[in-house]
């Protein structure tokens, strides 16, 4: 007796329910789609930290830096100095706190491996373009540029490439050694940067100008603002910039026991904690509004508290007075907070009879910078009453032909990666003007959700799968069942008597491995498919298929249409749809 | 992972948290497996005769006896030599609170060697969503229609009774834990229980596409906590619920639609006590 | 080897030599000994096999079944309430095509409650499709159990047999108990196949069409029907292994009686004796004895009954709402004939109250007196 006798018998079945086409009892039926998320959307550079995050979580530290650095050549820079726009988008703030994107990308830059060779563009292109500054804008467009495949040389003014990443940010927020790497990385790329020669006096825009097919002016201001007050010219005034730019240049100008810095910027900021650094006893930042309306970082205005520096607020400068030709003391005014001027902020309005006397030796004038770049009439380009070159801020263009302006001294936004937008938007408009594209048609295709970020990586490769640029991830459409509240890992920092005296060493450092996976984990990857599988593993009529790195493929024959899988996604990248 | 034991076709409703269920279980124990399938859902969605949806050995018992079936069968593979094939019992609520509860008892006090998974969506679904002894108090079925007056028995308690080598809650809201106590469960000699709780988009009352989510929102409201039993005495939790309102879990669902403030008032305090309770017995175990 | 045993014993004996590995029981009174009398000896090693003390017999069928399916012999043994509350895994059983073979101790049915011997409980399962075989005392009780095994993986149905509470199950009498080299000749190692194959996998006894169940039902029949000839030939086997043999039905001196007593079970014996008796007065009188009642043996009933002007039945179990259940079968399963007995049924000895050979000599005797019979059975009693 075998089966074969059995089957005669009694029901013995052994035929497949895949004769029975279950995908036609509904018409909607689930398309992946991957998307954007928040952080990409502020973040100015439009960095792709979702999708680097979602590659860091597979271990894959290299791709995810290397997805980062599609659009930001600097993230050993934004690493440690950016103001973060991301975070205060961040899905997650919603949920507890706000991922640790900066610390992340400060951990990309120092663990991960640059591949340059995947950089290399697959044709070279015969124009060339020169570009006058080496700083965060100068340097992002002549990455994009190299990387399209023309000719890039830099012309910088100062001994050594960087601009105010160098010379303008102290050692203790932004090693130079950092800087060096990350500016090495463009040169390997071959991007020609000289150094020390100045245009204007080195050579005329005219001829720089014949030398090359487009021009990419982003020289930056660094002439300081006029405190305007009596006594500005004693000695022991200082500009805040020459300040800093003497310490980065390892000749420090010589600063008194009691110092005070006049401003609310992150330049004020690194004066005083430099000073402090130097040896000042007693260090205090005298700025005219209130501590809301600072422009520096929060966390660069919290540290004076813990290096033991003093901040004065709503007080401005009235008068400087001297005593045997010296500076001896700095009167202020108080000031009340009245009604809002041109830049959105109360204007400070000073209070009758309020002086009182800051008894200083040396005083560091940090109240904002000019431009000093009078080269830039040679040619015959539009500059506004402050001497910043006019341009399109959709194609960074300025009123002559071939010559593109960014960063500071076209009056962008003055944070890196600000700059580093500047630059990349410029390199597209260039690469169009070059290759007779429409910059606008391009623009569309490449803009990040609604705001001014663009995508770089689409222009030099459409074949890539990308993601749906305009379709940024909320909060609601995040499934936080899928997610344990877990606190925010913050990066380490020296605790304040490790910080001085006279130590620049870096105050923040990096998050410890363990940490740094913590919080990736905590990352939802807004709209990147990170192949948790869930909708793989969940679909109840086995209508998923998953095909290795690639992705997934929904069977049709058989899928019902639930939308459990839409529905469960941590990340919505699936949605349902018409008919397939 | 990529290995499928269960087939496209069949009849489950869209978004059926019990053909996801299955389809896990069988992923997670592999082709040595004979199925247990007894009148319920699993009865319908693995299909008639000449067809069957699993790929591996199955059959077709009675209702009240998934238990011992699988223990005849595992007693005949031990007869013949063979202790490796997986006997798995597949049984609802029903076949397991009410009327299967003896015959499991039974099993299970002699330590039978076979793996039962209930499949608990609360109710007798297949039939027309009657009530079980599995449904929570304040559902609505046909047969309770202004909302069910007794509590949901507690099933993993009367199993801990047994002092089984092995028992633990599982969902497809956690799937890789569902999978890995599978395999857990596997590797142990005796009688295994699991008990899923299984979404029913049809039964309680929802869109079709929050099965997933509906079992997400039973485990972070702890109304449905994953944990392990091992020996009938050392609790472990597997998962740690963030303790979300159970009224999130409610509001989802039609079948609890009725229920007044006061009546949520009291489900949360209820599950709130019950999780106070697993927390003691969960101290001083390894 | 010749031996005192009770009925149960022999039953238990007959397990052992048919080396049945699976065993699964449920204790109820008066099968007991048999339960106890194989759990002994699983403890002393005897038994080659497991036993399965479950909770109930609905369970134990269930096992049995699950492991009949997975290709083991199996046995299980019940009585009265736990045959009923098997009745769904009767049909489970013979719809499932496993040659289960159960032993039931007849026991009366409550309520009202009481333990003596009555058929009815193993009769309200004539229909679940099972072979039923009563047996007469002890010896035959062993010798149709190891009958059962070859004819029940022969045919694919499962078998019950029966024996009288009490009267058999705890009557203790000499019996030849078969040795083992003889029995493993007679009932070689099974060729049952294990329905559940990891490498050619398939999906047992999931739901069917209704056209589908038609097919496989008429299969079930066909097949019961060809058990006829195969549990003659098996017991003619039998006879020649081990010289007993016991046929579908058994004929004393029916060729030229005027009256047929018809009995089954321990009754027999006593209609043995009243038939002796009532020869010795002179009373043209015949025994039938039936011992298959599913498949029901119309032919050999029919051909022990023709011509024979009267038949008295005597059942020990009730139809309420119809009669006596052998002599309405056996009604049906004479009504092809030309001409057919006159019979009358009478209910006697249910829940095994006492049936002396004087009364069923006074029955017979009544019989013949009678011109016709009435309509229902009479009932024999006492009091």
């Amino acid at each position: 007796m075998d089966i074969k006798d059995i089957e005669q018998i009694a029901p013995v079945s052994r035929g497949s329910t895949e004769i029975f086409k279950t995908g036609q009892w509904g018409s909607g039926k689930p398309y992946y789609l991957e998307k954007t998320s928040p952080c990409r959307q502020a973040c100015p550079a439009g960095i792709d930290m979702a999708r680097a995050l979602a590659a860091a979580a597979l271990g894959r530290l290299d791709e995810a830096l290397r997805i980062v650095r599609e659009d930001n050549p600097l993230p050993g820079v934004c690493g440690r100095v950016c103001y973060h726009p991301c975070e205060q988008e961040c899905n997650r703030k919603d949920f507890d706190q706000a991922v640790n994107i900066r610390g992340f990308e400060r951990y990309l830059s120092d663990h991960g491996r640059v591949d340059l060779e995947r950089e290399v563009p697959a044709e070279c292109k015969k124009e060339k373009v020169s570009i006058i500054g080496s700083g965060p804008a100068g340097l992002s467009a002549a990455w994009q540029l190299a990387r399209r495949g023309y000719s890039v040389t830099i012309f910088e003014a100062l001994p050594e490439p960087g601009g105010m990443l160098r010379y303008g940010i102290p050692e203790y927020r932004l090693p130079k050694e950092v800087l060096r790497r990350e500016i090495g990385y463009i040169q390997q790329l071959g991007v020609e940067i000289r150094t020390g020669v100045r245009v204007g006096r080195d050579f005329s825009l005219k001829e720089l100008k014949k030398d090359c097919q487009v021009l990419f002016i982003a020289a930056g201001v660094q002439g300081a603002r006029r405190l305007g007050i009596e006594g500005e010219g004693l000695p022991g005034v200082v500009e805040g910039i020459t300040f800093l730019q003497r310490v980065n240049r390892g000749k420090p100008l010589e600063v008194g026991r009691r110092v005070a810095i006049i401003g609310g910027g992150n330049t004020a900021m690194d004066c005083a904690r430099t000073v402090r650094r130097l040896g000042a006893e007693e260090v205090t930042v005298v700025y005219r509004r209130s501590r809301a309306e600072m422009p520096a970082l929060a966390e660069e205005a919290a540290s004076l508290e813990t290096e033991g520096i003093r901040l004065v607020l709503q007080a401005a400068p009235k008068r400087l007075l001297a005593e045997g030709g010296r500076l001896s003391g700095l009167e202020c005014l108080k000031m009340d907070l009245g009604a809002p001027d041109d830049s959105g902020r109360p204007c400070p309005v000073p209070i009758d009879s309020s002086e009182f006397i800051l008894p200083v030796d040396t005083i560091i004038n940090a109240v904002g910078q000019v431009s000093e770049a009078g080269f830039v009439g040679e040619i015959g380009l539009s500059v506004s009453p402050t001497g910043l070159i006019a341009i399109d801020p959709e194609t960074m263009g300025t009123n002559v032909e071939g010559v593109f302006a960014g960063g500071d001294l076209a009056g962008e936004r003055a944070f890196v990666v600000d700059a580093v937008a500047g630059g990349k938007r410029a390199a597209l408009a260039i690469a169009c003007f070059l290759e007779g594209r429409d910059f606008q048609k391009e623009l569309g295709r490449l803009r990040i959700g609604a705001r001014r970020s663009i995508a770089f990586g689409p222009f030099l490769d459409p074949e890539k799968n990308q993601a749906d640029l305009g379709k940024v991830v909320p909060f609601e459409k995040i499934n936080i069942l899928c997610f344990p509240p877990a606190g925010r890992r913050p990066n380490p920092e020296r605790p304040a008597p490790d910080r001085w005296p006279r130590t620049f060493e870096e105050v923040t450092g990096g998050l410890a491995p363990a940490q740094m996976k913590d919080e990736i984990a905590r990352c939802f990857k807004c709209g990147t498919c990170v192949h948790c599988d869930l909708c793989f593993l969940l679909c109840p009529d086995v209508s998923i298929r998953k095909i290795g790195w690639e992705g997934y493929r929904v069977n049709t024959d058989y899928c019902k249409g639930c939308g459990q899988c839409a529905a469960t996604c941590p990340r919505q990248v699936i949605e349902m749809g018409g008919p397939a | 992972m990529q290995n499928e034991y269960f087939r496209s076709g069949h009849m489950a409703c869209p978004g059926c948290g019990m053909a996801s269920t299955i389809r896990l279980v069988l992923k997670a124990l592999g082709e040595k497996t004979v199925v247990v399938i007894i009148p319920s859902c699993v009865g319908v969605i693995s299909a008639a005769f000449p067809n069957s949806t699993l790929t591996v050995p199955c059959f077709h018992s009675a209702f009240e006896i998934a238990a011992p079936t699988a223990a005849g069968i595992a007693q005949a593979l031990k007869i013949q030599g063979d202790e490796e094939t997986t006997v798995l019992a597949l049984a609802g609520d029903g076949g397991t609170f009410d009327i299967g509860l003896q015959s499991l008892s039974g099993a299970a006090d002699r330590n039978e060697n076979f793996l039962y998974v209930c499949l608990d969506n609360e109710g007798y679904m297949n039939t027309g969503i009657q009530s079980s002894s599995a449904t929570p108090q304040g559902a609505w079925t046909t047969t309770t229609p202004g909302g069910r007056g007794g509590k949901k028995k507690h099933f993993m308690e009367i199993i801990a009774a047994h002092r089984l080598p092995y028992a633990a809650t599982a969902s497809i809201a956690q799937p890789l834990d569902l999978m890995e106590k599978i395999k857990k469960a596997q590797a142990v000699r005796g009688t295994r229980f699991i008990h899923t709780l299984v979404p029913c988009p049809t039964g309680w009352r929802m869109p079709e596409d929050q099965s997933a989510r509906s079992a997400m929102l039973a485990v972070e409201s702890r109304i449905f906590p994953l944990y392990e039993i091992v020996d009938g005495t050392r609790y472990r939790i597997t998962h740690e619920s963030r303790g979300l309102p159970v009224r999130e879990y409610l509001k989802l669902q039609g079948r609890f639609r009725h229920l007044s403030e006061e009546e949520i008032g009291g489900i949360q305090q209820e599950v709130d006590e019950e999780w106070e309770r697993l927390t003691l017995l969960i101290k001083g175990c390894p | 080897m010749r031996t005192l045993l009770s009925g149960n014993e022999a039953i238990a004996e007959a397990v052992r030599l048919a080396r049945v590995p699976f065993v699964a029981a449920y204790p109820i009174t008066p099968q007991t000994p048999i339960y106890e009398k194989l759990s002994g000896l699983e403890n002393e090693g005897r038994l080659p096999g497991t036993m399965m003390r479950t909770e109930s017999e609905h369970s134990a069928m269930a096992a049995c079944v699950a492991a009949s399916l997975t290709g083991v012999r199996t046995f299980t043994a019940t009585a009265s309430q736990g045959l009923a509350l098997m009745h769904e895994m009767l049909h489970f059983a013979s719809g499932n095509r496993v040659p289960v073979v159960m032993a039931n101790v007849n026991r009366v049915l409550a309520v009202p409650w009481a333990f003596g011997s009555d058929q009815t409980d193993s009769l309200s399962q004539r229909d679940t499709g099972w072979l039923q075989l009563y047996c007469e005392d002890g010896q035959e009780a062993l010798d149709t159990v190891l009958q059962a095994y070859r004819i029940a993986e022969q045919v694919m149905l499962p078998v019950m047999v029966c024996i009288d509470g009490f009267f058999t199950s705890h009557f203790i009498e000499p019996l030849e108990i078969p040795d083992q080299a003889a029995v493993d000749a007679f009932l070689p190692p099974p060729s049952i196949p294990n329905r559940f194959d990891i490498q050619n996998p398939a999906y047992i006894s999931n739901v069917v069409s209704p056209a589908q169940f038609m097919r496989f039902r008429q299969r079930s029949f066909e097949d019961m029907e060809k058990a006829r000839p195969l549990i003659q030939a098996v017991d003619e086997e039998y006879r020649q292994g081990f010289g007993r043999g016991y046929g579908l039905v058994e004929a004393v001196e029916t060729e030229d009686a005027e009256i047929v007593l018809v009995t089954s079970g321990a009754m027999t014996g006593t209609a043995r004796v009243a038939v002796r008796a009532l020869r010795d007065q002179g009373v043209r009188v015949g025994l039938l004895k039936i011992k298959a009642f599913r498949p029901f043996p119309g032919e050999e009933v029919q051909a022990a009954l023709q011509g024979v002007p009267k038949a008295a039945v005597v059942d020990r179990n009730i139809s309420i709402g119809k009669e006596g259940i052998f002599c309405q079968e056996l009604k049906a399963a004479l009504y092809p004939l030309e001409r057919r007995p006159q019979i009358t049924g009478y209910i006697a000895g249910l829940c095994g109250d006492d049936v002396s050979p004087e009364t069923l000599e006074e029955l017979v005797r009544e019989t013949l007196r009678s011109d016709q019979p009435p309509p229902g059975p009479i009932w024999v009693r006492k009091d």
